[in-house]
């Protein structure tokens, strides 16, 4: 047990420990396992603050603030508007069976897809559109992946709720149009946070859509991450520091949804606990 | 009220509902893979003009492809690093979750955190990471070095059938626990009757668990096996970062293939029909062994 928690973590070790490497430290051999003398100066570099003793190949390296806004940006857009959109849907599967299994085929179609597939088409509408490189293009392809995610998870806490609850409300004179906001919608609050942060943290590390539909303006932080590597000659400090960076509130989002996560993993086919 | 209206109003509001989720879809989805499809009996590439007037070769796109051979060999590896790391992590996952769901012991809360982590790292940094341990200068050989006591020095990301080791390993480090919280969360739910009416019949641990939980659990296990088996059929992310495919094209998966040929080397038409053909694999393959995952009528 010690030794699969040793495992579990010894990746993460490693990455935070290379963050703090100086230069000569990152291909040193023998290996160094933690620096001597630690230095900020890779965390300095990804923010465009002086690093003096930090010399690439590549030269100066470009901020990454434009990527942690982008990401940033991408995943509360894709969130939001994947939560709306996904909890409508919901509650009228869950209420009225609105489309009956055929929703689920399409559902779990869009995790099924090779993303591939669907981009080169869709990469002739961007091109169109001029959603190539742009952040609401990356939003829209997000939210099209995602939506089913909140579908499969909302749609299980809706299930949950008693029909009386809704009839209860209707004889007290709420509209039809009003108890999905003013009666449901308070009682799955916990399910939509915990599908809200799914959400979140997929399109916050989302590679592969990333790395065909952007170019300069839409960089996310895995694209960076890639283009440190490929474009500023490996520099192993400031990419380390960039993912420890990235992780940090991935691992604090993963906490706050524990609970959720079983049956947010499982798309909603096992109860989770809670 | 008649009945004839409120069936009307009903069927009107939720339609209204599920409107945008449709849009949704048929933009994302439904429209674009029509066009996949359509642009696959073409012999369309965007130096060749518009799509729209590319001539119709029809299913030659399909035979070309089926018939190269870097096609069947990403094909194999993806199947390759799909089996070995999706029954690794099933042995290791199901050990774990035994363990923990027969074992009394403290911190196990503490453990279960440590042992999500994994599953939270970006698939992008995991294959960064596992780079920088298997490189020539990485931790790997740090620890070869010193157990061998000389310098082992191997790029191991660039000798063909380590590489391809390397990446189902960094998957099998991520998603293991993936496997450990399913089968787990799935133990705990099992009735604990028949188990402790077992126990009291005097049937062995080992009995109890081949006869009496495994049978139970085989939903739960189903369909973790088909969403590990459906994602790790799509890897992309980590052999990307770790191996771009390399060495050759030891560790090139379908997506891998897909993004290269798509995208790099501009063959639409030829990847769209590969990617359909993959496609329609994944669906038939996945609706014959997701019974358990589709709601059941009574629900």
């Amino acid at each position: 047990m010690a030794l699969a928690a040793v495992l579990a973590l010894f990746p993460i070790f490693w990455l935070v420990s290379t963050s703090l490497k100086n230069v000569p430290e990152w291909f040193a051999r023998p290996v160094v396992w933690i620096s001597p003398a630690p230095t900020l100066e890779n965390y300095a570099a990804i923010f465009g603050l002086p690093a003096p003793n930090l010399i690439i190949a590549g030269g100066v390296l470009v901020p990454a603030f434009r990527a942690f806004a982008n990401s940033a940006l991408v995943a509360v857009g894709t969130t939001a508007l994947a939560i709306v959109i996904g909890y409508l849907a919901a509650y009228s599967i869950s209420r009225y069976k609105t489309g009956g299994a055929s929703v689920y085929f399409f559902v779990l179609t869009t995790r099924m897809l090779p993303p591939v597939a669907v981009l080169i088409p869709l990469l002739v509408f961007f091109t169109t559109f001029a959603l190539v490189d742009s952040i609401p293009g990356l939003i829209i392809i997000y939210l099209g992946v995602n939506v089913g995610f909140v579908i499969w998870i909302v749609r299980g806490f809706i299930d949950d709720i008693p029909k009386e609850v809704e009839e209860a409300a209707s004889l007290d004179g709420v509209s039809k149009w009003a108890i999905p906001f003013k009666v449901i919608l308070p009682l799955v609050k916990g399910g939509l946070a915990a599908a809200a942060l799914f959400v979140f943290i997929l399109s916050w590390t989302e590679f592969g859509v990333a790395l065909i539909l952007t170019r300069f303006q839409a960089t996310t932080i895995p694209i960076q991450l890639f283009k440190y590597q490929y474009g500023a000659g490996n520099a192993l400090g400031p990419m380390a520091a960039l993912s420890t960076l990235a992780i940090i509130p991935v691992i604090i989002f993963g906490y706050l949804i524990q609970k959720q996560l079983v049956r947010g993993l499982s798309m909603g086919a096992i109860r989770g606990r809670r | 009220m008649s009945v004839i209206q409120s069936f009307a109003r009903k069927f009107k509001f939720n339609l209204l509902l599920i409107l945008p989720l449709e849009v949704v879809i048929n933009f994302l989805l439904i429209v674009p893979f029509a066009l996949a499809i359509y642009l696959s009996l073409t012999n369309w590439e965007p130096v060749l003009g518009r799509w729209y007037e590319a001539p119709i070769v029809g299913i030659q796109n399909y035979i070309d492809i089926l018939l190269f051979p870097r096609f069947q060999g990403a094909i194999t590896n993806t199947l390759v690093i799909l089996g070995a790391a999706v029954s690794l992590e099933f042995v290791i996952g199901l050990a774990l979750a035994l363990a923990f769901f027969s074992w009394d012991f403290r911190a196990k809360s503490v453990f279960a955190s440590i042992m999500l982590v994994p599953m939270m790292i970006i698939p992008a940094i995991a294959g960064f990471t596992f780079q920088t341990i298997f490189f020539s200068e990485g931790a790997l050989n740090d620890v070869l070095s010193r157990l061998s006591g000389t310098t082992v020095t191997t790029d191991w990301l660039h000798v063909p059938q380590p590489a391809l080791f390397a990446v189902i390993l960094a998957d099998v480090w991520q998603w293991t626990p993936f496997m450990f919280l399913l089968l787990y969360a799935g133990m705990t739910a099992l009735p604990s009757d028949p188990i402790r009416a077992a126990r009291v019949l005097g049937a062995s641990e080992t009995q109890i668990f081949r006869r009496i939980m495994l049978p139970m659990l085989k939903p739960i296990i189903a369909i973790a096996l088909i969403i590990r088996s459906l994602e790790a059929f799509k890897i992309f992310d980590v052999p990307f970062i770790m191996t771009a495919g390399g060495p050759g094209t030891t560790t090139e998966t379908i997506s891998i293939f897909l993004y290269k040929f798509g995208i790099e080397f501009a063959r639409q038409a030829w990847t769209s029909a590969g990617a359909i053909f993959i496609f329609v694999i994944i669906v038939i393959i996945t609706l014959r062994a997701s019974r358990p995952l589709l709601p059941k009528a009574g629900e």
